[in-house]
């Protein structure tokens, strides 16, 4: 089977979505040497400049006949291939959507993944060209697409309260990937500095409510005979002027360090020398950085809502609901009990070697064989959006 | 005993040169319209409506007396172009541009305009990027000549205000006129026997059908055979295949009906028959609609943002239009509680009452009358043609960077 595969989003700094497609790509190119797999670094009208962050393998049964494309030459291409006129280079069998956006792709079949419906539940939390956009590719999705990838059974369930009954009525085929750590769990609890700070990962975005956190940092402050600091790691996001004002004003008392963006070595080595990673988010279609912290033996507080009880399970700390209040008696709970500690540690461990990219890959695969099954043409070109 | 002469009328040119046949203002007609009907009544003024040929038969059926008219487009005349000297000659004291445009900037009297759209930044609103950047630039410029500016919601006078600094004191508001509309249903507080939703939106994409559409599928199934149908008027034709295809894929193709109703009246007529106006724009100046349907005793459900949740007040039903579920939610509230729907008509009329088109009317004819007391403004003075210039330069500059930039990105 020949099946193309959207990194796109990979090109860029990468968030949820984009390690996503980068860790899949390379867990399907592993899992099965017998297919082959052409990597688009350009998708639809997400089109990059630059290729060469992307994800990029060199594996016999992978190429990236877009990676050297300008992007007008690839916006050529998609265009050729919308209206017909074209098909994807390697003429795949299955492309895979991994960017929100679900372009005409020729004669192959689409399977698009659906990372969360978060724009349509909480608006307020994103911006309006980003909702739009969103909404657009997930409704082309709707139209186009013969397979969907949930990342969480959250957000399969979201989907279908949105869509009920369509997977069923559409005879799509539909599965749940659950993403993995990009580390290696580690073997064993390991030793953490007895100063560790707390730690928080997400980008500077309402949704992830750092005002809540901020606020339940200064409860913690107040009460706490250690007072740990708090590290920030996170690009910087949407309608955060204000955050990031505190977030400077706390930086100067030298209570906040906001790292921004950081890279792989240097996130694997927060989580591991922290004292606790901290998740106030109000929504999310996975949790990355819940399993990520747990594989690497780092206790979780978090918020109890959308996907993030199916990530952590029984192995964190839940706040019901996220506010400063709940938040920080949590923080405290865990400060001063070190049987806790090592209980959250241990329990997140186990938690986290539940998430395996390789299983993934599999479940992907499969969606991908009975996509390739399935009789009757694609839905028709009429569906062009407007 | 001396007689008082007669005051002398104040003259003033109507800008009407933007109607045209088939242009997208559909909506706008009407209200202007009514606001000229208004204005005609007035015995203080004396209105010459400047027209282009393809419309002044249009704009002459308005009004149910003669009205002076000045075609652009007579032979004889500079096709599209007025001098300075003409509106000298003609005595205008005021210039009322109800379409917002500035197109005789040089006219030498007080301009009043009606700012209809301010689209914001942040979303791709029109259904293009030049209509957005055309309409962004008709605006500046307007900002830039007009000495008054009429608004149809305090929504719009305040993202005018902040989008180009005007002092609140020059920003007047004037609902759409309530009056005349449709008469009222034969029998305003009984619900229709064949129950619909009416949707009377065109095909911009700030009218959010897409989302009404998934909310509808949401809402059908769990109203199975009680479901009301959905009745979605005014669109053009490609927009209208999109939605068919969509309503199709979600399976509630057989429930929607894709109308274009041939003139006003029979609009009016669907909207009176209609169990329940739904009205889920984004960003929306007013929404002429409402008042004719808080009138005809329609149960109204719109967003709790923006210019129709600022002119229904408490007669509707608001709420997050980009939610689906909650405007699934919403659907079926309206279609399942009696009581609800005739709270909201009785709301609706104690609204409908309290807006007032001789007030609206009073408010731009008083407007009009105090800048025709000022002396005339003259010529465009230096500063205001630097601004102009740079206005259009700006909005060309960001064009040929726009350009500069994709052509750089693609070769680099």
């Amino acid at each position: 089977m020949k099946v193309a595969f959207d990194v796109a989003q990979t090109c860029s700094p990468k968030a949820g979505c984009g390690w996503f497609a980068d860790r899949l790509a390379r867990a399907l190119a592993d899992v099965a040497p017998e297919d082959s797999f052409i990597l688009l670094h350009h998708f639809g009208t997400w089109l990059n400049p630059r290729t060469r962050s992307g994800t990029h393998l060199n594996r016999p049964n992978v190429s990236e006949p877009l990676a050297a494309y300008s992007v007008r030459t690839a916006r050529r291409l998609w265009t050729e291939v919308a209206a017909g006129r074209a098909t994807l280079p390697g003429a795949p069998d299955v492309v895979h959507a991994n960017c929100f956006q679900a372009p005409m792709a020729g004669g192959a079949r689409l399977v698009y993944t659906v990372h969360d419906v978060s724009f349509w539940m909480h608006p307020e939390f994103t911006t309006e060209a980003n909702r739009l956009a969103c909404q657009q590719g997930m409704l082309d999705a709707v139209q186009r697409a013969r397979g969907l990838v949930f990342i969480s059974e959250h957000t399969r369930q979201e989907f279908e309260r949105l869509f009920p009954g369509l997977a069923e009525r559409r005879n799509l085929c539909t599965t749940v990937a659950l993403l993995a750590s990009r580390f290696p769990t580690v073997s064993g609890q390991i030793p953490r500095p007895p100063d560790g700070k707390w730690l928080a990962v997400g980008s500077l975005e309402p949704r992830k409510n750092y005002d809540a956190l901020l606020d339940a940092m200064d409860l913690y402050w107040q009460t706490s005979t250690v007072r740990r600091p708090l590290t920030i790691v996170g690009g910087r996001g949407w309608n955060s002027d204000g955050l990031r004002a505190r977030i400077r004003k706390l930086a100067k008392a030298g209570l906040v360090r906001h790292e921004g963006y950081v890279a792989e070595s240097r996130l694997v080595r927060l989580y591991r020398e922290s004292f606790a990673l901290l998740f106030a988010s109000h929504y999310e279609g996975f949790g990355l950085p819940l399993v990520e912290a747990m594989s690497q033996g780092c206790p979780v507080i978090s918020a109890r809502n959308s996907s993030l009880p199916e990530v952590g399970g029984d192995a964190v700390l839940w706040c019901e609901p996220a506010n400063a209040t709940q938040l920080a008696r949590q923080m405290l709970a865990l400060e001063n009990s070190p049987e806790l500690q090592a209980a959250c540690s241990a329990d997140g461990l186990t938690q986290a070697r539940r998430f395996d990219w390789a299983k993934t890959a599999r479940q992907v695969l499969d969606l991908y064989r009975q996509v390739g099954r399935t009789a009757g043409g694609l839905p028709s070109a009429r569906s062009q959006p407007a | 005993m001396r007689v008082m002469p007669e005051p002398m009328p104040i003259r003033v040119a109507v800008d009407l040169t933007p109607l045209l046949p088939e242009s997208a203002g559909q909506t706008i007609r009407p209200i202007i319209a009514g606001f000229l009907r208004g204005l005609v009544q007035q015995p203080r003024f004396e209105l010459t409506l400047i027209t282009n040929a393809a419309t002044d038969r249009e704009a002459a059926r308005w009004f149910d007396r003669p009205v002076t008219t000045f075609c652009l487009d007579h032979p004889g005349h500079r096709r599209g172009r007025l001098p300075f000297r003409f509106f000298q000659r003609q005595q205008f004291r005021a210039l009322y541009a109800p379409f917002g445009s500035a197109r005789f900037l040089h006219s030498g009297v007080p301009v009043v305009s009606m700012v209809t759209n301010v689209f914001p930044n942040h979303g791709p609103w029109p259904s293009s990027e030049a209509a957005r950047r055309q309409s962004e630039l008709d605006n500046v410029r307007t900002s830039i000549v007009a000495a008054r500016f009429q608004v149809l919601s305090d929504f719009t006078g305040a993202q005018f205000r902040g989008r180009h600094g005007i002092p609140a004191e020059k920003v007047f508001r004037t609902y759409p006129p309530v009056c005349p509309g449709p008469l009222p249903r034969p029998n305003p507080d009984a619900d229709p026997e064949t129950p619909y939703f009416l949707c009377p939106a065109d095909s911009q994409p700030y009218r959010n059908h897409d989302v009404l559409l998934m909310a509808y599928q949401v809402y059908r199934l769990h109203s199975a055979q009680t479901a009301w149908r959905l009745v979605l008027t005014g669109m053009e034709p490609r927009r209208q295949d999109y939605l068919r295809n969509l309503a199709h894929t979600l399976g509630i193709a057989d429930g929607i009906q894709f109308l274009r109703p041939a003139n006003a009246e029979k609009a009016d007529e669907m909207l009176r028959g209609s169990a329940g106006l739904v009205f889920p724009s984004l960003d929306e100046t007013c929404g002429s609609q409402l008042a004719a349907a808080m009138q005809s005793g329609v149960p109204i459900l719109t967003a709790e943002t923006g210019g129709p949740a600022e002119m229904v007040g408490e007669a509707a039903l608001k709420i997050d239009v980009r939610k689906p579920l909650a405007l699934a939610e919403a659907l079926g509230a309206l279609a399942g509680s009696p009581t609800l729907r005739e709270d909201l008509r009785l709301a609706g009329r104690r609204r409908h009452a309290a807006l007032s088109l001789a007030k609206d009317v009073s408010r731009l004819s008083q407007t009009i009358a105090e800048l025709a007391d000022q002396p005339p403004v003259g010529p465009l003075r230096p500063g205001q043609v630097w601004r102009l210039w740079r206005a259009r330069q700006d909005a060309m500059t960001r064009t040929v960077a726009r350009r500069a930039y994709r052509l750089l990105r693609d070769h680099l």
